[in-house]
Parts: C-alpha cells; structure tokens; sequence
C-alpha cells in the first residue's frame, strides 16, 4: 500500500512539536534527540504503524517544514 | 462567523458529578478573546463575592488561548484562573508546557470546575467526551509520580497532556500551583491550592478536534517570517556563561538605549531564563538577602558558582512549550542529588529564590529545591521568599530553636534551607506555619515578623528588583494579581515596538536618562497601560512573555489575530479590547472586597529607606504616584476604582441591556 | 541608505536619527557602520553583531533597509 509517511526538513524543523500535537493517533513523538548538536528534540515518526497517512501534521507544521510522501 | 475559538466552555460540577457544555457567542469573544480575559469576565459573574477561595463556590478554569492550535507560533501557554486563597481577589498562573493545545482539542476554550468532589478524582477527556475518574489511590503521591502514573495507565494511542497536584496543594499550601509535563508549573496565585480543595487530582486531556483557522497561509508567513529570524540568530562562541556579568552591568547603566528584543531569542536558546543567574545579581536585578543587601554581599567569588555553562553540563535535551521555537526550557539529568529521573532545570526565579535571596551559592542545594517544589508542588518563588523571611526571623530571635525543631536557620546554609523546604512541603512543625507564604506566616509568628515579609498584597514578588524599574513597581503593586514579574516592566517596555502600530503608545526610539524612569509623569503612566494592555491580549491569546519581549514587531500579536480569527480589527481596538480585559479584573477585585490603596509594597521593594550598597544604592520610587498614574491612565479613578459607566462598558452590561430591549 | 541601528551603549549616536536610523552612502559595510558608531575593537564587536538577525563578515554590504543589532540582555522572566 503505498500510503504517505510525513518526511520532516531538519534543517528548517525548530522542534516546536505542533506537528505532534496534531496528530490524532500519536505517531509522532519529540523523540530525535542530537540530531544538530543543539539538544533539542526533533519529532519523528515514532510509531509508524499509527500513521494514516492523514496529514494533520503537514497541514499544522508552521514554517512548511513537513511533507507528506511515499513510503520509501 | 470567526475562525480560531472553539465555541464552548465546559463546566464541571464536582459536587455533583455533571457535566454541562455553556456555548459563548462571538460578541463574547470579540470582546474578551480567550484565556485570562474570557475567563475574568466568566467568573466576574460566576464566583459570588464573599466566596471563600477554599470552598465550593470558587471555580477554577484551565484556559486555552485563542490563537492557540491555529498556527500561531509562541502561542502554546495555557493559564490556570480562581479566585486566589493567597490574596483574597482575582488569582491567575501562567504557563507552557503542552496542556493549552489539547485544552482546545477537547472541544473546549476553557474548562471550569466548581464545587467540591466527595473523594478524589481526575478528569479525563477524550474522543468519547469528559468523564470523572476515581483518584483515591493517587491521592498523595508527588506531581511528577502522578504525571507518570496516568501516563502509563492511559489507554489510548494519543499521548494525553497532563496536569497535577502535589501533596503541598493537597494540603492547602496557598503558596502551591499546577504541574504541567513534569514540572513547568502554573505556580502563582495559589492556584494549587485551589484545585486540591477541591479534591481534583489531574486532568488528562486527549482529544482530537481540529481547531479553526480563517487564514492559515496568512498565519503561517508571519510564523515563518518570525522563526527565520530565531532559526538565523546564534550567538559567537566567544560569548560564554563567563561573559554574562559584564553583559549585566551593561543592564544596570544610566543610560537607557533602545533594544531589539529579537536578539534575546538567541541568548535563550543557549541558556534559557539562566542568563540571568550572575547578570542579575551584578546589575541589581536580582533582590540578596531578602531585599537588604546587594552584590557587595553576594559577590564574584560566591555568584559565579551560578554560571549557567555549569547547569548546561547536566541538561540532557532542550525543551519546547508547544508552539515555540526558541526553546528556552531544558531537562536535566539529577539522578546523583534526588533519585529522581529527568527534571526540568531549576528557572532563573528558581535560582535566584534559593541562591542569593537566602545567600547560599551552593548549585546542587537548587537542583534539590527544584525537585522538591516540583514535586511536592510548591512555588519557587513564594518559597524561596517565605523561607528568607524565616531566616532573617531566626537571626532576629523571632523565630528560635524552640519553635524549628531545633534546626538552626542561617544564610547560605544549604542543608538548612532544604531541610525547612521539605517541612514547608509535608507542612511539618514550622513548615505548617510557612507553607502559606509570608503574609499569613508573619500573622501567625507575631513578634513584628511582618518587617521581613516581602510581599504585596498577599503575594511575594518575583527575583527583579523594582528598585531598578519603577514601571516594575507599579505591576506588583497595582496589577489584580500583585506581586508578578510577567507583567510589566520597562525593561519589557523598551523592546516592545507598540508605538509602531498604537499611536498612544510612547515612543522609544531615542536614548533616555535611567532617572527619567522615577519620575511619575503621563508618559511612564501612558507605558504601564500600554504594557498592560499588550499583556492582557498575550494571556488572552495565550501567547508567551517571551515573545511579547521580542517586539509586536516581530511577534505580529494584532497580524495573527486577525488572521486566525477573520476579524479585521485594528491594534487601537485590540488594545482597547486589553483595556477592558484588565479593567474586569480589577472589577474582580473590587467586587471581592479588595481597596486596591490598600495593596503596599513592603518598604524593600520601594526603597524605603534606600539600600546603602550596590548598584541600586540610594533608589527609591515615588510608588503612590506612580500608580495613581496608571490608574487614571486605564480610565479608572485615583483611588483605582473603577467609575460606572467605565464598570458596565467594560462588563458589556449597556450593550446587554439594548440586546434585551 | 538608511540603516536601522540599536547600538550599544558606549556607541558614539551622532549618526543616529530620532528613530533609530543611520544614512549611510550606498556599498557601505557593517565596518563602514562601526566606524561611524566610533565602536572599538572592530574586530571583536562584530562578533556581537547581527545584520538582519544572522552574524556576518564585517566586509558584508548592507543593504537599505536593513537592521543592524548588538547582542544585549534583558531582564525578567
């Protein structure tokens, strides 16, 4: 089935955890720790048989940081 | 129909066990937004005057802000709101954390409790609605245990958002507050106390609901626009923790400059509100000794075991309220001094409350009074300062041997001070008399303790000394909740930018002398309503100090409301909109019996007789005039009443009235 | 051009206008800006420097409009 996971740009991702918030299954969690060296937790799919594939947490993201696209 | 509320509050009768949704109309929310705001105008009415604050009649809300949920970045705060037991009028705490999104995800703006439980229970809601859950086997246990312990029991998918009490609030510690997430805390007023007399455990929130939006794209370009900024702002390597005391007594100079409050993010984002740890006490910013003495008893040698490189040494991740993206929190790892797992690291205030107001610089002894507060669920900052006032009574023979049990209080003895935290705690012999803050201890230690019990009206100031901002001054002493640092101040004046969208917004664009600052006049008057107003519409939207800080120009508050909402309202009328929000709670207060004359600054805080040392020697405010000036400049009268037809404008009762007719 | 300038203290602010802006002549860098604020030790305060929020080479052409900051702190909170 190729339903779409949320790819997030850790570049751009402030670890703000909206994208978090909005999900309604808990896929995502505040759980990529030392990603940048800042300390900061990053989100990341944590739980990805819960994802739908819904996209609430694309839509949530703030500074379009997230995006939703084909398992790889 | 507008964008960005949820259309409903939900009350809860503990009493009685029922649940009643009260639906609000939009020309509620244009005129009192959401969070703090709403919720004043809400308890105006429902909170009968004469309530007792520990009884059924008093309601405690948990309020989500309007732009909360919509995109909004720096909008993730939620307020707890009552009736305080600690100053008897208008009670509001303010925190991060992640309970104010899931607020709004319930299907609610707010949610309210009345009455009392007949046995402990926590409330949980989730997509099958709200219900009442037995708490009996929680009752007792610590704020973090009980966060854990629901955590791990909730049997849904969806990580809940949290809040509990702590025994301090199950025992009426009216100097207690609310846990959120493990520790960042809605900690003043007393609302803790609030919400153990009312036998209400928790809330565990995990709804689904999607909140609104008019103008999404809009709202995500002014949040992107503003977290480039924060994203490209890094600090030079060469600016360490060591720096920071010359840095601090740049602060303390005689020449005020204009500031960008944008650059702040990015000392917050290296050490959070801890920045202020050595700065503060070199400027004068931060009170030593219980408000008596300065630098010259605290000095290099004993504040730079503060420098806050080393509490950077034990944090293990930086934490994020929801919504924000500077992330000045940071969870630390305290295993070798409590046991204890990962906790969130002691706050400027918590430093300052336990370091130099009580002349200890012991930094573990802070980590161990963090955690204990934390736990137990007792304010840092009413405890710190209750305990310094037990310390300068014990060196007074006030309080003797006799009456602590035979532990010998003296400044700077860490082991003392945390032994009499965690009696403070277990209202334990004199912790009992302590663990009500020092209004009500110095009423039942007699023997002229009152000399040494800093506070204003009821509530104990905050570790920013008003002698070094009179504009400070007169937020402790005339806001409806006293004593709160978050305000008012020049120092958040400065940067703020309001002139560039409020015409009636003084302008600070120019250097000016420092000594202007205590002269009342119309223009510090015309600043304190403004900052006021400013902060009012924050709490109602529930955005943070910090970005209201960093300038309305950056953080573009009017833009986003717009935006998220659909209105098209100007800043003049957002701002008149704050004007109103604060005039109800001051309405509060006054209907609860409260003469806003008779909230005092204890003499420290306004410098009388002026300090003799430091950098704030020979500062005193001309406090009574200052805050007659505020006074008439929110449209109230000289003794901070608020005259008639200002009261049934502001409580919407004129436009009621044509409604009905 | 018109520079928008917060400038420290011990800055020299005869350049600086009632609202906080500096004219410069179009080309000038942040260097050019520092001189005229009579700031010492060039190199170093650069450092605190940020033009448009992200800290540059001295060497940088400003542009008009753009906003010049020092790296202070504030108290509260």
């Amino acid at each position: 089935m190729n339903r779409k996971i949320p790819v997030i740009d850790y570049g751009l991702c402030m670890a703000c955890g909206i994208c978090v918030a909005a999900c309604p299954f808990g896929s995502l969690d505040l759980t990529a720790v030392g990603r940048d060296g800042s300390g900061n937790a990053f989100p990341e799919l944590a739980a990805p048989d819960t994802c739908t594939g819904c996209g609430l947490c694309a839509k949530a993201c703030p500074i379009d940081c997230l995006a939703m696209d084909e398992r790889g | 129909m507008m964008k960005g509320c949820m259309g409903k509050l939900l009350f809860v009768d503990l009493s009685t066990g029922a649940f009643t949704d009260r639906p609000v109309d939009e020309e509620t929310y244009r005129r009192y937004l959401g969070g703090v705001g709403l919720a004043a105008r809400l308890l105006y009415d429902e909170i009968p005057s004469g309530a007792d604050p520990l009884g059924p009649d008093n309601v405690l809300g948990f309020m989500g802000g309007l732009l909360t949920g919509t995109g909004a970045v720096m909008c993730g705060r939620w307020m707890a709101v009552c009736k305080s037991p600690l100053t008897g009028g208008w009670g509001d705490a303010n925190c991060g954390g992640t309970l104010s999104p899931a607020i709004k995800q319930c299907g609610y703006d707010g949610i309210f409790f009345k009455g009392i439980a007949p046995a402990p229970v926590t409330l949980v809601i989730d997509a099958k609605g709200p219900r009442l859950e037995d708490a009996a086997s929680l009752w007792g246990k610590d704020a973090l245990e009980t966060e854990e312990i629901l955590r791990r029991d909730f049997p849904g998918k969806k990580r809940p958002a949290i809040a509990a009490i702590g025994p301090a609030a199950e025992k009426l510690s009216l100097i207690s507050g609310i846990s959120n997430d493990g520790g960042r805390y809605a900690a003043r007023s007393g609302v803790g106390a609030v919400m153990g007399s009312k036998r209400l455990k928790a809330v565990v929130l995990a709804g689904a609901k999607p909140i609104s939006c008019a103008d999404p794209r809009g709202v995500k370009d002014l949040s992107k626009r503003y977290a480039d900024k924060v994203r490209r702002l890094r600090l030079p390597r060469l600016f360490t923790g060591r720096l920071l005391p010359f840095f601090g007594r740049a602060m303390g100079m005689k020449l005020v400059v204009p500031v960008d409050g944008m650059l702040l993010a990015a000392v917050l984002k290296k050490w959070g509100t801890n920045y202020n740890n050595t700065a503060g006490i070199v400027s004068g910013d931060s009170p030593i000794l219980n408000w008596r003495g300065s630098v010259a008893d605290f000095g290099r040698r004993r504040y730079r075991k503060l420098n806050p490189d080393r509490m950077r040494r034990r944090e293990t991740r930086r934490y994020h309220c929801y919504a924000c993206v500077i992330g000045c929190g940071a969870l630390c790892d305290v295993r070798d001094l409590t046991g204890g797992a990962h906790s969130h690291k002691p706050e400027y205030e918590t430093t300052a409350a336990f370091a130099g107001l009580l002349g200890n610089d012991d930094l573990q002894s802070i980590y161990v009074c963090n955690d204990i507060c934390n736990r137990s669920g007792l304010d840092t900052i009413s405890a710190g300062a209750t305990i310094a006032m037990a310390l300068e009574c014990f060196e007074n023979g006030i309080l003797t041997k006799a009456d602590t049990g035979g532990l010998e209080l003296k400044w700077g003895d860490a082991d003392a001070i945390v032994r009499l935290l965690k009696m403070m705690a277990a209202r334990e012999g004199i912790g009992d008399v302590l663990a009500d803050g020092t209004r009500r201890a110095a009423e039942r230690i007699g023997r002229g303790a009152e000399r040494f019990a800093v506070h204003a009206g009821g509530q104990e100031p905050a570790f920013h000394d008003s002698r070094a901002d009179p504009m400070l001054g007169v937020a402790y002493a005339a806001d409806p909740t006293p004593g709160r640092h978050t305000i008012s101040s020049s120092q958040y004046y400065n940067p703020s930018h309001l002139w560039e969208f409020v015409p009636w917004a003084p302008r600070m664009t120019k250097p000016y002398a420092k000594s202007k600052e205590y002269e009342p006049g119309d223009v510090e008057a015309a600043k304190s309503a403004a900052y006021i107003c400013y902060k009012q519409l924050a709490d109602a939207s529930g955005g943070c100090l910090f970005a209201m800080i960093t300038g309305v120009q950056h953080w573009r508050l009017f833009d986003f409301l717009n935006r998220a909402t659909g209105w098209e309202r100007t800043a003049v009328d957002y701002m008149e909109a704050g004007r109103r929000m604060q005039t109800v709670r001051q309405l509060f207060n006054l209907r609860h019996g409260i003469d806003p004359r008779s909230i005092v600054l204890h003499p420290r805080m306004r410098g009388e007789p002026p300090l003799r040392e430091g950098p704030l020697a020979g500062r005193s405010l001309p406090i009574e005039e200052m805050v007659r000036g505020y006074w008439t400049a929110m449209g109230w009268d000289e003794t901070g009443r608020v005259p008639d037809a200002a009261a049934r404008a502001a409580l919407g009762l004129d436009a009621a009235a044509e409604d009905k007719s | 051009m018109r520079i928008r300038v917060y400038a420290p203290r011990f800055a020299d602010r005869t350049r600086i206008d009632d609202d906080g802006f500096v004219d410069l002549p179009s080309g000038a860098t942040l260097d050019d800006l520092l001189k005229a604020l009579k700031i010492p030790f060039r190199p170093g305060a650069a450092l605190f420097c940020t033009v448009n929020y992200a800290r540059v080479p001295r060497a940088t052409a400003l542009q008009d409009g753009d906003t010049v900051g020092f790296f202070s702190l504030v108290s509260g909170g």
